[in-house]
């Protein structure tokens, strides 16, 4: 039962229900005398309750939230989290609504603002498992008193795409084995990114190993947009009896260059065939009656110097340089046995694990040196890189999108050098 | 998995892995036509993948192309720098070939130019 106090114009009233208080005109308000903080009475001019403050009448309003920015993004498929500003979202319990009709989207999560003007969500999974990537979302939000802010719109988004894409963990991959575009959709996404240059090919005729190409490891925060990723191809190796050998080519992407192997030295034929530096360098070579051809350098950072031979007295090749250590020196012996090539890398295995590249975990193996028998065969660096030849046997070509040299001929009229493996870039991060 | 290579002047300044519709989106500035040649083809013949077994997939231009070799829009292939001059293009297999053969045995022989034998 109702309580009432007076009756009329200027107390206490009764209509059907509840309680009401003073109703008066704003000018018979103002005009009002010996008032008290706290006194509330109805302005029937402008129609608001208002309270007298302890100087003057003030409107009693309900808090109407405003919405007026989302960052982040919607994307179509997967988790993410929206920052919703705006001004009076009370305390506990604010409502936000998406809608989108055509994809029948109309979810309410409830938050718990950060401030009256912040408040975070997360995009539930009925909304990204449904929404469509270029429709508009609309937001809005409700406070507790059920009133409801002004809608804001945000179109969803597709995931970024190109290359293979696979998952493993927190992590989206994507591997390039042939160049491509990587489309980024997500604003300031956070990536790191995997370039591997192509291989060196081996040398032609009592020769090194080719070096693999660089592997070179970043991160960075990409903006929206297609960035272009160019895997480069291994040195070309060649049949016999021809001379013709050659470095890797670079990978690039996001600005930066990882690169090709140097293509190892050759001394047999006559001609002169230095190591090539590159990302790992060529393997060096001596001959009998020829000039020592020194090893190929490797680049700071992306791989390691090939392997040397010593005396004019040998004859063989030093193993090409690996991402992971120096191609092994040849010559060493009594049997003129030619280097192995250097290690390729595992620093990146989880990667390789992820994306079913690399061998057993590594990239970038340096070819092996050739040399004749009693020497035992001459093999390639772990993470693929080629065989050296023994005798007339045909050397290996680096193992494709590997990065890894080829292997060096012995005898450059009886045994084919081998070609460098092609390279390799990845692309990864976290949703 | 193609391959192409950047062919500036009738030389060849860099090789890539790549497919033909890469080159519609790829924005490249640098000078020079890109012209597509194949990893597992050397002399006119196809090789397996790994190795230098000859399978039977279709060769083309002749030869894997690598840095510094050149282009013959002629013959439409690649084929390294003469070696020395007295070696003369194989046309067939675009492969240059001695002025006599190296003896077939398992010894090392060099070409000495000067007096156009294996030694």
């Amino acid at each position: 039962m109702p309580v009432f106090v007076g009756a009329g114009h200027s107390s206490f009233m009764k209509d059907t229900d509840g309680i009401g208080m003073s109703s008066q005109t704003t000018t018979e308000i103002n005009n009002m005398t010996g008032m008290v903080a706290g006194q509330i009475v109805y302005d029937e001019t402008v129609g608001a309750v208002k309270f007298y403050n302890g100087s003057s009448w003030l409107k009693i309003s309900a808090a109407i939230p405003t919405l007026t920015n989302i960052s982040g993004q919607i994307l179509d498929g997967a988790a993410s989290t929206l920052t919703l500003t705006g001004t009076n979202f009370l305390q506990s319990n604010l409502i936000v609504n998406f809608l989108q009709t055509s994809d029948s989207i109309n979810v309410n999560v409830t938050v718990t603002p950060a401030s009256s003007v912040s408040a975070t969500v997360a995009v539930p999974a009925t909304v990204y498992n449904n929404v469509t990537a270029g429709n508009v979302v609309t937001l809005k939000v409700t406070n507790t008193d059920n009133v409801s802010s002004n809608t804001l719109n945000t179109t969803a988004v597709a995931l970024p795409s190109g290359g293979t894409k696979t998952t493993s963990g927190s992590y989206t991959y994507h591997t390039f084995t042939s160049s491509g575009n990587f489309t980024n959709t997500i604003n300031s996404l956070s990536a790191e990114y995997l370039l591997v240059g192509g291989g060196g090919s081996g040398g032609p005729g009592t020769a090194g190993g080719g070096g693999a190409g660089g592997v070179l490891a970043g991160s960075g925060t990409l903006s929206a947009q297609v960035y272009s990723i160019v895997v480069g191809g291994g040195g070309a190796g060649n049949t016999t009896p021809n001379t013709s050998y050659n470095s890797g080519n670079p990978s690039t992407g996001f600005g930066a260059s990882a690169v090709g192997g140097g293509r190892g030295a050759g001394t047999q034929s006559g001609g002169s065939y230095p190591a090539g530096n590159g990302g790992s360098g060529g393997g060096g070579a001596a001959y009998p009656g020829a000039s020592i051809q020194p090893a190929g350098s490797g680049t700071s950072g992306q791989g390691n110097p090939g392997g040397v031979v010593p005396s004019t007295s040998n004859e063989c090749g030093g193993g090409g340089g690996g991402a992971g250590g120096s191609g092994f020196n040849g010559g060493l012996g009594p049997s003129n046995k030619a280097g192995n090539g250097g290690s390729g890398t595992n620093t990146y295995s989880a990667w390789h694990t992820a994306t079913g590249t690399g061998s057993g975990g590594f990239i970038a193996g340096g070819g092996g040196g050739g040399n004749g028998s009693p020497a035992p065969q001459p093999v390639g660096g772990a993470g693929g890189g080629g065989q050296g030849s023994r005798n007339n046997s045909t050397s290996g070509n680096g193992s494709t999108n590997t990065g890894s040299g080829g292997g060096g001929s012995w005898n450059y009229t009886g045994s084919p050098f081998g070609s460098g493996g092609s390279g390799l870039v990845i692309v990864r991060y976290q949703l | 998995m193609a391959h192409y290579a950047k062919v500036l002047d009738g030389i060849v300044v860099k090789v890539i892995v790549a497919e033909a519709s890469f080159f519609d989106t790829f924005v490249d500035d640098s000078p020079g036509k890109w012209i597509q040649t194949s990893y597992n083809t050397k002399g006119g013949k196809h090789y397996r993948p790994d190795s230098m077994e000859e399978d039977s997939g279709t060769p083309l231009r002749k030869n894997y192309a690598g840095i510094g070799d050149i282009y013959d829009e002629e013959k439409d292939a690649f084929y390294a720098q003469q070696p020395y001059p007295s070696w003369t293009l194989n046309t067939t297999t675009c492969l240059w070939e001695p002025p006599v053969l190296p003896p077939d045995d398992s010894k090392l022989w060099e070409w000495n130019e000067s007096s156009k034998a294996w030694e």
